[in-house]
């Protein structure tokens, strides 16, 4: 049984995500030790098995008062591109900071993913929880094992991406835009019985929202500030909405 | 009364707030315990069950549910408890370690 990490990194004319994505694996290799798979447009990232895809097409986003592209469709194929048993998929603005995901990976769970969020500046102001008719999750973070149910809840949420208007009207969800959030809570929420979370990481991500900057970052830590505070983070894995600092 | 004194005071307690919740959640993710392939969190409540179910059942197998509600059979129950003892006192002594620093800002 192998456990291995799957980052997926599409740059956009306006977000560089190759520049996280190296930042990202680097954070893997010193906390996680795993081996990892980066799926990207022809790219090549040093220390990783490099799976070259062509995104599908543009989907967009809101991102610091403006419409950016965003290729996040094939992230739903996760289960198809990761080579291992047992996997890690993370965003590529996920740092992890110590080896926590490595023991959430031992359990026997088919499917973790994080169900609450800790805003690291202490306001609670990232997401609303009351947006939608449906148990939210953030698929920044997703483990998975490869097996028959495994794969079926990925087909689903193959499914819903590919009739995602239908899926959003269903559930009464308000943002227009395509989300893998939606779209793997929907997922989830159709195939562990709809009363059920048994999926959850059982502890919140720590996130940085829209707000928020880094002011530095080390494999270990992270300083951070939003208005005229700051604070700072050691050891604890944390998902960061700031792009600009890594063009740094 | 020097309020320009109180804000600074005011807003130093806010960051500590801020700062203490945080650790707060990082000793949360440290008690999370992996034993038997299963999740289990090192905190007063399953130590308090696991030490009652062995006044009890000593030398013998114990059943827990893990966080995610799958059952999980003990064959050891003393290696557990050790396991889980171990792992909560190492989150609460690094709690401990940046608890010393809130409170040595605190006095400034």
């Amino acid at each position: 049984m192998n456990t291995g990490v799957l980052i997926y990194s599409f740059d956009t004319p306006t977000i560089a995500y190759s520049k996280l994505t190296e930042r990202c694996i680097d954070h893997v290799n010193a906390h996680l030790g795993l081996p990892i798979t980066v799926v990207s447009d022809n790219k090549f990232f040093k220390g990783a098995n490099n799976v070259n895809v062509s995104p599908k097409s543009y989907n967009r986003r809101r991102y610091n008062d403006y419409i950016v592209p965003w290729y996040n469709l094939e992230r739903t194929q996760a289960y198809t591109h990761s080579p291992y048993d047992t996997t890690i998929l993370i965003d590529c603005d996920y740092f992890v900071m110590s080896d926590y995901l490595l023991h959430l990976s031992e359990t026997m769970d088919d499917v973790l993913i994080h169900t609450k969020l800790n805003d690291i500046t202490g306001r609670n102001n990232i997401f609303h929880t009351r947006e939608s008719l449906l148990p939210l999750v953030w698929a920044t973070v997703v483990i998975f094992k490869k097996n028959n149910f495994v794969s079926k809840v990925f087909d689903t949420i193959q499914h819903v991406q590919n009739y995602y208007e239908y899926y959003r009207n269903l559930y009464r969800i308000s943002q227009l835009h395509y989300r893998n959030d939606y779209a793997f809570a929907i997922g989830l929420h159709q195939m562990y019985g709809q009363n059920n979370n048994d999926y959850s990481i059982p502890t919140p991500m720590n996130m940085i929202g829209k707000d928020g900057k880094i002011i530095e970052i080390t494999k270990n830590s992270m300083t951070f500030g939003w208005g005229e505070r700051w604070s700072k983070i050691y050891g604890q894995d944390v998902h960061v909405f700031d792009k600009e600092f890594f063009y740094v | 009364m020097d309020v320009e004194s109180l804000k600074k005071t005011a807003d130093l307690m806010h960051d500590i707030a801020v700062s203490k919740q945080n650790a707060l959640e990082k000793l949360r993710s440290r008690q999370i315990l992996i034993y038997n392939n299963h999740a289990f969190r090192a905190d007063v409540e399953t130590l308090n069950f696991v030490h009652a179910l062995r006044q009890f059942q000593q030398d013998k197998i114990i059943y827990v549910l893990d966080i995610n509600n799958n059952p999980c059979e003990i064959q050891d129950s003393s290696d557990f408890m050790k396991k889980l003892l171990e792992r909560n006192q190492e989150s609460i002594n690094v709690y401990h370690q940046l608890y010393q620093t809130f409170k040595k800002k605190g006095q400034v």
